[in-house]
């Protein structure tokens, strides 16, 4: 039996990420089935726009499900990227945009936009950067205090840096008009992507991809970086350098997907998990491998929150209730990756 | 090549190292001998540029570390750390080829030419067989030895080793100083933190040895390994005819003789 290598499957995931999103594009309350796709296919094969525009079913397709879809699995991608990137960055298994406080800290920035923006979408983006950086920089710097850049401080350093963004989004919705804008609030941040439309993802599309490119970049640094800073600087990385750089980038996505989706927790720390198991440290592997699989993952959650029950459930309690005792198998079964 | 000149450093307050000044020439191989808490590793971090000293400063090929990026010190200084499992795993190969990073530009990737250049440094040490395993998961006088295949793929002329045998048997110890000593009739630098003398004794042409921070003694192996100098480094008393030192000196003259 000859071994499947770390490249093929990459692209077997990638061919399941395909297959999911066209199989995706048939789920709904409304009826469309793959007969229905092939049709707007064809007709826009032999460029039949008018009918195209005619049929409902495009309509559905374009204007509804596939930006949802493409949303989705640009949002996955982005906090599975990130989770990796800040797993390397600060050699801990145990960190991602939650445990760090990026998450809460970009969330609070979603609140303060939606309340005081006057509804621009980028104010919302822009703010949530701020704050989401702020508090992985907060975390950082606890952590140094407390003892250097040990993992388990920096896991409790990002404790109390998401209980306090959450304290003060907390604070802004006790404040909030109850009528006009709490349920707002309380609905974006617990997630979804029933708003999803183009502009979501054509805002979402450069940042994601500008930051992959970025991490993908200083693949090869970052492999080295894992194996600490002190190792990292005496092979000659400038470790200052590409710490800011990855933090920035992996923050900016971080901040950008809650802005668009809430605060989605566990993909983050679970995906890039998987995908270690999967195609090993590599970053030239394992990067791509944590892209495609967040995707995945977030669109068949995703899946499941718009059609389990009659109304749709908030995406962050599925990834809650299927990462949280997943992981918790991950820390049963696979514990020999020098986590302690 | 590489000096240090009055090098002084503190942490919170209190002075690790005092006015220390120190020299390695090409192709010698230095033991630094101390009791725990003597100042060695500190010594050692100052000198491969990752701590800045107090006071003094160090000169590595003429010129002041300090000016130097980091790139530029990996060409001419390569560190071999303790052999431990990494958090993330890595095969063999890669973590050989990481050695070559001092050489790449900022967003280079190792070519096809580096790749051989890894596999001749395992086949050279005799652990080409390793090269697809997991690091995780080989023994630790294997890790050691990778990890001196990566400091051989640096192609830096001065090496250093804290402790290299801390984690290795009686014979992978041999097996890696005899490597070192290899590596210096090559002309390379080797400079080593032992916590055995004896090893000290037959394998290094210089011994240094630290005490609360001081050089207490340099030298040529046989003026600085005296008993006297031993029992002020360690603080135990250690007696000529009857000492367990003293019958592993004489054996290990004895080896180095045969050798």
């Amino acid at each position: 039996m000859t071994r499947i290598t770390a490249a093929e499957k990459i692209i077997i995931t990638g061919l399941l990420l395909a297959l999911l999103i066209i199989a995706s594009m048939l789920i709904g309350n409304y009826d469309l089935s793959f007969a229905d796709l092939s049709l707007i296919l064809s007709d826009l094969f032999r460029g039949e726009l008018e009918a195209v525009k005619n049929n409902p079913d495009w309509s559905v397709l374009y204007y509804i499900r596939l930006p949802r879809i493409l949303t989705v699995v640009l949002v996955g991608s982005a906090l599975s990227i990130s989770g990796a990137a800040y797993q390397n960055i600060f050699r801990n298994p145990l960190v991602s945009p939650d445990i760090l406080g990026v998450s809460a800290g970009a969330g609070l920035g979603v609140a303060l936009g939606l309340l005081y923006s006057s509804g621009s979408i980028l104010y919302v983006y822009l703010i949530a950067f701020i704050t989401g950086t702020a508090a992985v920089a907060l975390t950082y710097w606890l952590s140094q205090l407390a003892g250097g850049a040990n993992t388990m401080f920096m896991v409790l350093a990002g404790i109390v840096v998401s209980s306090l963004a959450n304290a003060l989004i907390s604070l802004l919705k006790y404040l909030a008009d109850p009528m006009q804008n709490l349920p707002g609030i309380v609905f974006y941040l617990m997630g979804g992507f029933s708003r999803s439309g183009w502009q979501e993802f054509y805002l979402l599309l450069p940042i994601v991809i500008t930051a992959l490119t970025v991490i993908l970049f200083l693949r090869w640094q970052l492999n080295i970086f894992s194996l600490g800073e002190k190792e990292a600087a005496a092979l000659g990385v400038d470790t200052e350098k590409i710490k800011l750089i990855v933090i920035v980038f992996s923050t900016i996505m971080v901040a950008a997907a809650t802005a668009a989706a809430g605060q989605v927790s566990w993909i983050g720390l679970v995906i890039p998990h998987i995908a270690r198991f999967i195609v090993g440290s590599k970053y030239k592997y394992y990067l791509p491998a944590s892209a495609l699989l967040g995707g995945f993952s977030l669109l068949l959650m995703d899946n499941l929150a718009r059609t389990v029950s009659g109304a749709e459930i908030p995406i962050s309690i599925i990834t809650a209730l299927i990462g949280a005792p997943f992981f918790a198998y991950l820390l049963i079964t696979k514990n020999e990756s020098g986590w302690s | 090549m590489l000096r240090s000149k009055n090098l002084t450093f503190s942490y919170k307050e209190q002075k690790i190292l005092k006015n220390i000044n120190f020299k390695a020439d090409k192709g010698e191989f230095i033991s630094i001998l101390g009791a725990n808490g003597s100042g060695k590793t500190t010594f050692f971090q100052c000198m491969q540029g990752l701590l800045t000293p107090d006071a003094g400063k160090i000169l590595l090929n003429g010129e002041n570390i300090k000016k130097k990026s980091k790139k530029e010190i990996a060409r001419n200084i390569a560190v071999v750390p303790q052999e431990s499992k990494n958090i993330f795993d890595y095969q063999v190969l890669d973590l050989v080829l990481m050695g070559i990073n001092p050489w790449l530009s900022f967003a280079e990737q190792p070519d096809a030419a580096d790749y051989q250049k890894a596999e001749e440094i395992l086949a050279e040490l005799e652990i080409l067989e390793l090269k697809h395993k997991s690091f995780n998961k080989i023994s630790g006088g294997e890790r050691q030895l990778v990890l001196i295949a990566r400091a051989v793929m640096q192609k830096s002329s001065i090496l250093f080793l804290d402790e290299p045998n801390s984690h290795l048997d009686f014979k992978n110890t041999h097996l890696i100083l005899k490597i070192m000593r290899g590596l210096s009739a090559e002309n390379k630098t080797v400079i080593t933190a032992l916590h055995d003398p004896n090893l000290a004794y037959q394998y290094s042409d210089r011994v240094i040895i630290l005490k609360a921070g001081k050089i207490i003694a340099a030298g040529p192996v046989e003026e600085v390994m005296t008993a006297e100098n031993l029992s002020r480094a360690y603080e135990i008393e250690i007696n000529k005819e009857s000492s367990i030192f003293s019958l592993a000196f004489q054996k290990s003259m004895i080896l180095k003789q045969e050798a």
